[in-house]
């Protein structure tokens, strides 16, 4: 099989792009896996927010108040200077910053009702920060009213410690809830997956494809006795070869690094999707491999594409926050029902019938991708071979 | 000679379409996609997001009326925490499993919420709930103790909206989602790397002709680099300059109101980038695809540790390995655009541009050190 053969040989030539690749998901794999907190895909937990707090008042309200902000999230105590805060908040030591102001017990006492504001400092309208403003204001609104019902400030905190102990119960959908199964770092190297594999298929497919089809090239293999059909099919055959390789490799790696962690993760369904998603990068590849008319021009498609495939399928952006406005072009890509497919596995300890049909589907939207991709690009084949 | 050498140059460079691509274009179409899929996220004075989320109710349930009646009140005014919308269960679960909402509570004689996986809008579900069940316990206890104070108390819970105020060291209200912008105009900063590729293959006779030419003309080395680097310098804060025109007044980024600082550390940043450039294909001895195709994996990974597709990234470096940040280039470049929009805090700017000096100073003597006295054998 000498078409095969050459094929692989082209490959060879670009090993350390390939990689490379490899290098950096593994990187940002390990990175994530480290930075990410832990989750559990039974049982329900908070977010945990680091919160840094200046306390002016030095009293007991604001003692129980840094106690109970403690029991929530990740405390530490800041220094009362600007230069610190901004630090703090600069470096990510701290997320939010809460200030207690000097006379909060007293103003407790004030005719009018009304107690002195207190301070934070965060990302404007995050989400951390509603998060913890919500937890700060429960506290101080049930302090504030057991007070006026007529208790001391220390039985007020006793009593308010007591009620903020009271929760709701909290269950995540298609789950069991006795199972305290952590998400699998697996998940997160799943999940940014498409980047490399789309950047490594458009190169090396690409490559491949671009030096096989030159006009000499070409016209040297239609004089040439090997049949046209068998040509084709060991460049099939070679782009096959080399996709399976590419998802052996990136899978083995995950399985091997993370096959500790799977708990209840269903293996095969997580990699049936990447193994479909890979199909439509080698589609995305040998479509890029006919329109590209050189090797810089695709390393900038493989870029372009990949990036942008990212950051509109919510590989980058999550999908919960991703621009409503352009959900539907999202919904073009593969990268958003690889994600959606990617979380529906990952964070149901057991698929239901329901979630096996999303499942299928969101492959089937895969499929439909990469075989429209891959028709424009037999379509842009035929009329270069036709001009040429 | 200068002049014309430097014209000539300047042509040259600007006639590689690949380093067009790199430097110009794809920054642009890399801030576009950002901008599409973050949409209003990123005005001047974002609003908060309200959660979506979902009421399940049972008819004459213990909770029913008064937890709707909040989730209401919370619907209202000009920053909502929540979206609510009342189906059945079977509607809530589907709505759910299509990330459509982000939980659902089933209200009745108990209170549950039902969430798809865990993440900080769904602890905020969870923290309503949480709050709610808890004024509840307060009256129930108040009502034991001192049922006088009743109507006092819930008069209070009912007023009682936030008692926090939130205050800020900068006159800037964008929300952290800039800092995919600012890695993205670290990362074009360091993109001039590419030219410092190119200008090296120049005078590499193994390389290209034109070096072939070059290295066998009885001139200097060093001034036909130094003319090949200032055109190239100016090629990249133009490309800079068209970038930044097109963040901050299509796409409306907040850059603070520090226009000298911010375009001094575009300017250093790219002489970094190109010194980088120049240690790269000084260093590297293969084909020139194969020193782009380096030069594209290291400024996108340095990217990646600044923030460029995960904006958590460099608060994660900082907690594992803060050294990273304090030598990444393209971290550094980011953060002084951060430090001038959202601090007035000079020192930390100034520790970042010190840096970049320094790491631009060592890589170009590097560079000089690889490439002085090459010499070639005629084949």
């Amino acid at each position: 099989m000498p078409v095969f053969r050459l094929y692989l040989k082209i490959t060879k030539s670009r090993l350390g792009f390939i990689l490379m690749y490899i290098c950096i998901s593994l990187l940002i794999a390990f990175i994530l896996i480290k930075a990410i907190p832990t989750q559990t895909s039974g049982s329900f937990s908070d977010s945990k927010v680091p919160v840094g707090i200046v306390d002016r008042d030095h009293s007991t309200l604001s003692k129980e108040l840094i106690k109970y902000v403690k029991s929530k999230q990740p405390v530490h105590m800041v220094t009362d200077s600007k230069k610190v805060m901004e630090d703090e908040i600069y470096y990510g030591t701290s997320s939010y910053i809460l200030i207690i102001p000097k006379g909060l017990e007293k103003s407790f006492a004030n005719k009018d009702g009304n107690i002195l504001d207190l301070q934070n400092l965060k990302t404007p309208n995050s989400s951390d920060g509603a998060f913890v403003d919500n937890q700060i204001n429960s506290y101080i609104t049930s302090a504030k009213a057991y007070w006026s019902s007529g208790l001391t400030i220390k039985g007020s905190c006793e009593k308010t410690a007591e009620t903020m102990k009271v929760k709701g119960k909290t269950s995540i959908l298609g789950s069991d809830n006795n199972s305290t199964n952590k998400i699998s770092p697996l998940y997160y190297y799943i999940y940014i997956l498409p980047y490399p594999i789309i950047c490594i298929l458009i190169i090396v497919l690409g490559t491949t494809l671009l030096r096989i089809y030159q006009p000499e090239v070409k016209k040297k293999n239609y004089a040439s006795a090997m049949p046209l059909k068998k040509f084709n099919l060991q460049i099939i055959l070679g782009s096959f070869t080399i996709t399976l390789g590419i998802f052996a490799i990136l899978s083995a790696i995950g399985i091997i690094l993370f096959h500790k962690t799977l708990g209840n993760v269903n293996l095969g369904y997580v990699l049936l999707n990447l193994f479909i998603f890979t199909l439509t990068a080698l589609a995305i590849g040998v479509f890029c491999g006919f329109v590209s008319n050189s090797l810089n021009a695709l390393s900038g498609l493989s870029n372009v594409i990949g990036l942008s495939f990212c950051f509109l399928g919510g590989v980058f952006i999550e999908q919960s926050v991703l621009n409503p406005k352009i959900l539907p072009i999202s919904k073009l890509l593969p990268t958003y029902y690889f994600i959606n497919n990617n979380d529906l596995v990952f964070f149901n300890t057991s698929l239901s019938h329901s979630n096996l049909m999303t499942y299928f589907s969101n492959c089937g939207m895969q499929l439909i991708f990469a075989a429209a991709v891959f028709a424009i690009a037999l379509v842009i084949s035929k009329r270069k071979t036709v001009l040429q | 000679m200068f002049i014309k050498q430097f014209i000539y140059s300047l042509k040259y460079t600007i006639k590689s379409y690949a380093l067009t691509f790199w430097t110009i274009l794809f920054p642009i179409l890399l801030a576009t996609m950002m901008f599409l899929g973050f949409g209003n996220m990123l005005n001047s004075e974002p609003k908060f997001n309200p959660v979506k989320t979902a009421i399940v109710t049972e008819n004459n349930g213990k909770y029913t009326k008064d937890f709707t009646a909040m989730t209401k009140e919370m619907e209202k005014g000009s920053s909502p925490l929540i979206n609510v919308k009342n189906t059945s269960e079977k509607e809530a679960k589907k709505l759910l499993s299509k990330n459509k909402i982000i939980g659902y509570y089933l209200v009745g004689d108990n209170i549950s919420l039902v969430v798809s996986k865990t993440g900080i809008n769904q602890s905020i579900l969870n923290e309503i709930q949480n709050s709610f069940l808890r004024n509840y316990n307060l009256i129930e206890n108040i009502l034991k103790t001192n049922p006088k104070s009743i109507s006092t108390v819930t008069e209070q819970i009912s007023k009682d909206t936030s008692h926090l105020k939130e205050i800020s060291f900068s006159k800037s209200k964008s929300t952290g989602n800039v800092q995919y912008f600012y890695a993205l105009l670290a990362m074009t900063c360091l993109y001039a790397a590419f030219f410092g590729v190119y200008i090296v293959g120049q005078i590499q006779a193994d390389q290209s002709d034109l070096a072939i030419r070059r290295v066998m003309s009885p001139i200097r080395k060093l001034p036909t680099v130094l003319i090949d680097c200032l055109s190239a310098f100016t090629i990249n804060i133009a490309s800079l300059i068209i970038l930044f025109v097109y963040l901050r007044f299509v796409m409306k980024v907040d850059f603070g109101s520090h226009l000298g600082l911010t375009f001094l550390t575009t300017a250093i940043g790219s002489i970094c980038g190109l010194s980088l450039g120049l240690f790269i294909g000084a260093i590297i001895k293969k084909s020139p695809d194969a020193k782009v195709g380096l030069t594209v994996g290291i400024t996108m990974v340095l990217s990646f540790l600044s923030g460029l597709m995960f904006s958590a990234m460099p608060n994660i470096i900082e907690k594992h390995l803060p050294i990273v940040n304090r030598l990444n280039p393209a971290m550094l470049i980011a953060n002084s655009f951060y430090c001038l929009t959202f601090y007035n805090n000079y020192a930390l700017y100034f520790r970042n541009i010190v840096t970049l000096i320094a790491l631009s100073i060592i890589l170009l003597l590097a560079s000089v050190l690889l490439l002085r006295r090459n010499r070639y054998a005629s084949i």
